[in-house]
């Protein structure tokens, strides 16, 4: 026999958790080893307790670890941006649901659209007639169902079955310290009829997307702005923030915002790399190109007037 | 309870979980030795218990799973290939590591027990030696190993120790340098455990003491106890298991046999019993070869992640039933044709996001695959909502690769061309699949599937998806099975394939029907083809009176097996045919039966396809016969027929006599007309193109004969073809054809058919072939006929004329009763089943006034039963028959209309 908590807790399939935790608690009481009772009684009582529990815990999303099992479940993906991983947010996802009855053929499998042909079985008339052991008698005919024509074709889009597999919303949370590539894990019971795997497919958001486990936020600013090692500003966790280069920052390196990255399954947070890319334009004004000039003579005169060289990181 | 005593339930409940998903794990390793996501996984699951045991403190867990984990980290890495001593090691650790666990569980601490500190050494030196052959046999000296171990941290002493080692330290002495590791070590481990462990491992390899001498032999682990106890069983002695249940179930059938006849009471109960021992004793055997076919569904995944992948693709998997259980080798055998399916799915039927969406599907396609058992077999399902496949588009191709010829492709049913795709190739170019989806060696599929006993079946819907259903049975070793004989050998048939049993008497063989070369039986309005099983095996049959009918269904097809007897049903254990028996395809195997004697196994599929029919078109006769199961007064057996290729015929089969076959060379012409030598006469040839406007018959080497007969009297049509025969309802269209010897034409099998008039052509033929048995007065009897169905009114009225009497027709009853009050007539001959007004409201209404009381009145039907002749006596009908049988109808009118005008007189 299949282990059944309910039946163990002494309940109905229908309980709600309050009743789960009432049953748990007064026959833990009485079954308690410690209080004489029977150990494996008490083990089966505390299985059944932690089982019904976890089916009544509200829906939530696991990492999980090795590859997709069971005996039903679905494996699916999850579209999602590189913010929504890092902070664990509210995505909606889809679930498979219960069957529902097909729309197009309202559960009888045949095309209603399709062609017809005459029941063959009541001649068209939609009744049929048969004597009985004392009457005749008149009933509507079993194969037609009184319509005396019965449609050719099976129904294209449940293809003959007469239901389509439902579907079902939720929002649920990601789980903090999701990477990409990471497999989601829905149990059955809390969400939906089976259980469900996710595939987290992670797409940029903004300047922010994973490189590697790395969340890394990438900004572009115009090479003057670099040279000039002013204030630029950035895409963080938070919001765009203003960022200090630091003097000797180079293309190429990278910055490091220590724990402003994405948050780790226990609460805590890795940290945010920010890559720069130079920006030069191809195009100046004629003004503006007199004006490089004059600054690109006025400098490598200044690079020649001091042989020793500035440090030049 | 406190938080530890929590946690450590924790841990032991997680690593529980764990350790039976790496058995699994470890399973499949065996196969994809160099499965990186496998190996990683193992690693993963490993390194877990590893960190937790040194959260407790299990230092010889700890220990145990570091080793294991080092060795796992080899392997993922490529440096080494895992084979079967390295996954045997593995496999130790974890029986291990289950123990202790079990231990922890049982008491909270880990066991003391040298056994568990041995095996650590053996793991240990196993772990070194991988970490040298990964090296490349220590050539090269890692000078990062000391600063690594530096900075590992004092939970991973262990890594520390077998780290610090370096190569050139373990060529000197590797003893030695063990010694010294094991020491430090066993720094972190506490109590009594290290001082063990290193006495057993400073022990060189001098013979060891008698305490600790079986462990060395036995290698085994020690005796675990999980609360779920898995224990590992090699593969071969379950096999030899099942083996033995087989030979035990031949002499248990053997000594049932031997007690049967010897009728002692105890012996009988003794038989009786080891009877029932043994039938549980086979049963539970095979349940150790039973796996969920999840260990199959289960890497789909993956593969499907994969495809989906590289053809930018959405596919949502869905998994049902991966926990429905099959035996092991059909497990291993379906997993190709499966992944073979599944690719075909995404490569093919699933569309991609954008064209999903345009023709209003869901961006992300479905693929469903589902197993489940039904009648003692495995269903498995792969379903996609995806385009499903084009029946034109394959027509087309099969005629460009000239399986069939485009008046083929014309006349084949959607069924039909969907079968093209199992034919051999018919895909074998790339460029096929692009057209046609699906294709690529299906015919492998369907020839594996096949070899398991199983079948294969496809439903599409063209836009909307595709199933592909497999049957497979449950089983292969131990089968019930029926035993029929033939020519005094027996034979043994699968019980999975066995769908009727039919005695055949001079009565159900009048269900036996003669078309072409074949032989069909009429199963309830089915019409099933028969064969002998003595023809199959090609021995000479003597004439019996009482033969077994043996309905078969071979997964494509029913078919009749016709046997001498049915002697008995029993479990039977295959045997595999010797070399010699290979070539033959009708026989599975051979058993030993009760008596000890040999009995061949039939093989169902195979003698399916010595019948020559196609499957196609006895599945499609199928289709046909269900649908006629109702209203057999509308259905007629049709006979179809080519003169020439382009064109097809055809006439109702009960007018045919026989159906045969000729060589040219026995047509001849005398005085004049054509004949042909035939069963000792000669018998007139009708060419139809010489009364039909129609194309000639194009000279054959063979050429097909419908023969009729009247008396005496036979002739024949010479056509090129029978095209099928088949149960259909005629809606027949008069307008299009207005020619003497057609009376109409209608679409059967997707084609324009001519209907013949069979009597109007012979009567052109020879006027005289038909007896004229018309009671003749001065004038011709005037006949009303009131048929609603033009074909049977053209028909019967046809041969009516033909027959001498003057014809007026009525489309119904209540015509019939108009022209009744207009005109006088002799004889009225009624149709029961009409519209409006039927033969037995008409009847009524005739008898009922005075004028017309002693009109005579035949009825005609399609069959008649009792209860309808009954009724129709009591509604004042005076003869009864059936339409098709022409000369019963015209005999039986000249006697009524004989006995009322000479009555009259
Ligand atoms: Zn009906
Ligand atoms: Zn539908």
């Amino acid at each position: 026999m299949k282990f059944d908590p309910y039946r163990i807790l002494g309940i109905s399939p229908g309980a709600d958790i309050e009743e789960i935790r009432r049953a748990f608690r007064e026959k833990a009481r009485r079954f308690h080893p410690d209080l004489g009772g029977q150990k494996e009684l008490f083990l089966a009582l505390k299985r059944s307790y932690e089982i019904l529990q976890a089916r009544h815990a509200p829906a939530r999303l696991e990492i999980f670890k090795g590859r997709p099992q069971g005996d039903h479940y679905v494996l699916s993906f999850l579209d999602v941006t590189a913010r929504e991983v890092a902070v664990g947010a509210a995505v909606t996802v889809v679930i498979p649901d219960k069957p529902v009855p097909c729309p197009h053929c309202g559960g009888s499998g045949h095309n209603p659209a399709g062609p017809k042909r005459k029941c063959l079985f009541c001649e068209g008339e939609g009744m049929i007639e048969f004597s009985g052991p004392e009457r005749r008698l008149r009933i509507v005919c079993p194969r037609c169902g009184g319509k005396g024509e019965i449609l050719v074709d099976i129904c294209p889009k449940c293809r003959g079955k007469g239901e389509l597999s439902g579907e079902k919303e939720l929002e649920l949370s990601l789980p903090l310290g999701a990477r990409p590539g990471d497999i989601l894990y829905l149990p059955p019971g809390a969400g939906g009829e089976v259980a469900v795997f996710f595939e987290l497919q992670v797409h940029p958001s903004g300047c922010l997307n994973f490189e590697g486990e790395r969340l890394v936020s990438r900004a572009l600013i115009p090479f003057w702005r670099f040279a000039l090692r002013e204030k630029i500003s950035i895409e963080t966790l938070e919001g765009p923030e203003d960022l200090d280069l630091p003097a000797d920052f180079q293309p190429g390196q990278t910055l490091v915002l220590p724990r402003r990255g994405p948050w780790r399954a226990d609460g805590s947070r890795e940290d945010l790399y920010v890559k720069i890319d130079v920006f030069f334009p191809s195009d100046f004004s004629p003004k503006a190109r007199n004006k490089l000039k004059e600054l690109a003579e006025f400098l490598e005169k200044e690079e020649k007037d001091a042989p020793s060289g500035r440090d030049r990181n | 309870m406190g938080f530890e005593e929590d946690v450590l339930k924790d841990f032991i409940t997680e690593a529980k979980e764990n350790l039976e998903r790496l058995d699994e794990e470890f399973v499949e390793l065996e196969q994809r030795p160099e499965d990186k996501e496998l190996l990683s996984s193992i690693f993963r699951t490993i390194h877990t218990i590893k960190g937790t045991a040194g959260f407790f403190g299990f230092k010889t867990l700890e220990a145990i799973a570091h080793f294991a984990e080092d060795i796992l980290s080899k392997l993922r890495d490529g440096l080494v290939v895992a084979d079967e001593e390295t996954i045997d090691m593995l496999l130790k650790a974890v029986d291990y590591i289950k123990a202790i666990i079990a231990a922890l569980e049982e008491t909270g601490k880990e066991p003391v027990d040298d056994t568990y500190l041995d095996f650590l050494v053996d793991l240990r030196n196993f772990a070194e030696k991988v970490a040298k052959r990964a090296e490349g046999g220590g050539a090269e000296a890692k000078e990062a190993s000391p600063a690594e171990a530096k900075e590992a941290s004092p939970k991973e002493a262990p890594a520390e120790a077998s780290q610090a080692s370096s190569p050139e330290e373990k060529k000197e002495g590797e003893k030695g340098a063990e010694t010294k590791e094991e020491a430090q070590a066993k720094a972190e481990a506490p109590k009594e455990e290290p001082s063990k462990a290193e006495e057993k491992t400073s022990k060189p390899e001098v013979p060891k003491p008698a305490a600790s001498a079986p462990k060395k032999e036995d290698k085994s682990p020690p005796q675990v106890h999980l609360t779920e106890t898995h224990v590992r069983v090699d593969v071969k002695l379950l096999d030899q298991l099942m083996n033995l249940a087989g030979e035990l179930v031949l002499s248990r059938n053997r000594l049932v046999q031997i007690a049967s006849r010897i009728s002692d009471a105890e012996l009988q109960n003794a038989t009786q019993n080891l009877s029932l021992v043994t039938t549980e004793l086979q049963e539970k055997i095979m349940k150790t070869r039973m796996q969920p076919i999840g260990n199959v569904f289960n890497k789909f995944p993956r593969i499907v992640r994969d495809l989906a992948r590289s053809t930018g693709k959405k596919v949502n998997l869905r998994i049902e039933g991966a926990d429905t259980e099959l035996d092991r080798s059909i497990i291993d055998a379906i997993k190709d044709p499966l992944t073979h399916l599944v690719r075909n799915s995404i490569d093919h039927g699933i569309e991609d996001p954008d064209t999903r969406v345009q023709v209003g599907k869901p961006p992300v396609g479905t693929l469903v695959l589902r197993a489940y058992h039904e009648g003692g077999q495995v269903v498995i399902e792969i379903e996609d909502d995806g385009r499903g496949i084009d029946v034109k588009k394959i027509k087309q191709k099969a005629i460009e690769k000239g399986l069939i010829t485009p008046a083929e492709a014309e006349s084949m049913s959607d069924r039909e061309a969907l079968a093209l795709i199992f034919r051999p190739g018919f895909s074998t170019a790339q460029k096929v699949t692009n057209i046609s989806g699906r294709g690529v060696g299906m015919d492998v599929v369907k020839t594996n599937v096949e070899k398991l006993g199983g079948s294969i079946d496809i439903q599409t819907v063209l836009g909307a998806g595709t199933t592909v259903r497999l049957k497979i049975p449950l089983t292969l070793a131990i089968i019930p099975a029926l035993v029929v004989t033939c020519e005094g050998q027996r034979y043994a048939i699968p019980q999975v394939s066995l769908r009727e049993l039919v005695g055949l008497s001079p009565e159900t063989r009048k269900n036996i029907h003669q078309i072409g070369d074949s032989e069909f039986f009429r199963l309830r309005g089915e019409m099933v083809p028969i064969v002998r099983l003595a023809k199959i095996l090609g021995v000479e049959a003597q004439p019996r009176e009482n033969e077994s009918l043996v309905i078969l269904n071979s997964g494509a097809m029913d078919f009749g097996l016709v046997v001498d007897e049915i002697w008995d049903s029993e479990e039977i254990v295959v045997k595999p045919l010797g070399k010699h028996f290979k070539d033959i395809s009708i026989f599975a195997g051979a058993t030993i039966m009760g008596d000890g004697k040999m009995a061949l196994i039939l093989d169902v599929v195979g003698i399916s396809r010595k019948i020559g029919l196609k499957v196609e078109d006895v599945d499609r006769a199928k289709e046909e016969g269900a649908q006629a199961a109702y209203g057999e007064e509308e259905q007629q057996f049709i006979l179809l027929f080519n003169v020439s290729p382009e064109e097809q015929f055809a006439i109702p089969l009960a007018l045919v006599a026989r159906l045969d076959k000729i060589k040219a060379d026995k047509l001849e012409f005398v005085g004049g007309k054509e004949i042909v030598q035939y069963r000792g006469r000669s018998m007139p040839i009708i060419r139809l193109e010489n009364f039909l406007p129609i194309q000639p018959l194009p000279e054959q080497e063979e050429y097909h004969l419908l023969v009729f007969a009247e008396g005496e009297n036979e002739v024949a049509f010479l056509v090129s073809r029978i095209v099928d025969s088949i149960q259909t309802h005629v809606k027949l269209d008069e307008r299009l054809y207005q020619i003497e010897g057609v009376l109409g034409s209608a679409i059967v099998k997707d084609k324009t058919t001519l209907f013949l008039d069979v009597y109007k052509i012979i009567e052109m033929h020879d006027p005289n072939f038909f007896l004229k048995i018309v009671p003749q007065e001065e004038r011709p009897y005037r006949v009303l006929l009131a048929e609603d169905s033009p074909f049977f009114r053209q028909m019967i009225a046809n041969y009516l004329v033909a027959a001498g009497y003057e014809v007026e027709t009525a489309a119904d009853g209540l015509e019939a009763w108009e022209k009744l009050q207009k005109e006088s007539f002799d004889v009225l001959v009624t149709d029961i089943e009409m519209p409006r007004m039927n033969g037995l409201e008409l009847a009524k209404k005739i008898r009922a006034e005075e004028r017309l009381a002693d009109l005579p009145i035949m009825a005609l039907t399609s069959l008649a039963g009792e209860e309808d002749r009954r009724r129709g006596l009591e509604a004042g009908i005076d003869e009864y028959q059936v339409k098709l049988e022409r000369a019963k109808v015209l005999e039986a009118l000249a006697n009524l209309l004989n006995r009322k005008y000479a009555k009259a007189a």
